[in-house]
């Protein structure tokens, strides 16, 4: 039996500190039936490596540097979808992110 | 976009990172249902009950969820409707959508057990969500 929830929020602790691996670039999702434009940031941290990072384009950092530490606002699971290839071999998977309300870096930049 | 994420769950189980306090807050008991067995070859339901749903409202989303126990000896009956409850051993999977990005989240949550917290009732629960409770 499957609940639908708008958010499910994660502890502070699995992820630990957040550390930025690359240049943010924007992405159109949809967030419970609305468009939204968010920026996506690969990043890694103490606890788990390699994972991206979606927070609003209006509350967060247009420009990290590398490996600089990330500070995140309530924290959240979310599965999206992408798509690869076209027509009958279109192939359609998915990958796990966390969504943010705020992203800011730590620190002077 | 590159692809390079580690986050991944076995069979969706992601129990160990959820925050549930943060997600759901306080649970209130709203009532109970069997879970009959469904025949395959009949393609019906039978009487035999293999587990139970219980359901419950969330303080934060304002929103009913069924909670699955797989035990057969569940005892509902020191519950009342608005009872806070508590999840032993809570087990949370985490489901991807089906919407062309993303369109919310579904889970399911399943336990061991459930207790009781006090006799506190609340009285924000949309009369709507009450759940007619099983005898």
């Amino acid at each position: 039996m499957q609940n639908e929830i708008s958010a499910v929020y994660l502890k502070k602790e699995y992820l630990g500190n957040i550390y930025a691996t690359g240049e943010a670039s924007t992405r159109s999702i949809y967030l419970n039936g609305t468009r939204r434009q968010v920026r996506a940031y690969p990043v890694t941290s103490d606890k788990v490596s390699s994972f991206l990072v979606l927070a609003p384009v209006a509350k967060s950092e247009a420009h990290v540097e590398l490996f600089q530490e990330l500070s995140l606002k309530n924290e959240r699971l979310m599965a999206i979808s992408n798509s690869i290839g076209q027509g009958q071999n279109r192939n359609t998977y998915y990958e796990y992110v966390i969504f943010v309300d705020e992203l800011n870096a730590k620190g002077e930049k | 976009m590159e692809q390079l994420l580690n986050l991944k769950f076995k069979g969706g189980d992601v129990t160990e990172l959820v925050d549930l306090v943060k997600t759901l807050g306080k649970l209130f008991y709203l009532g109970y249902e069997p879970i009959l067995r469904f025949d395959e070859e009949k393609q019906e339901t039978t009487d035999e009950v293999v587990g139970y749903e219980m359901i419950v409202v969330s303080e934060i989303t304002k929103k009913p969820y069924k909670i699955k126990f797989d035990q057969l000896d569940m005892d509902f009956s020191m519950l009342s409707a608005r009872d806070e409850v508590q999840l032993i051993n809570p087990v949370v999977r985490f489901y991807q959508d089906s919407g062309a990005l993303t369109q919310g989240s579904t889970i399911s949550i399943s336990a061991e057990k459930v207790r009781k917290v006090d006799k506190k009732q609340i009285n924000s629960v949309p009369k709507s969500e009450t759940v007619k409770q099983k005898a």
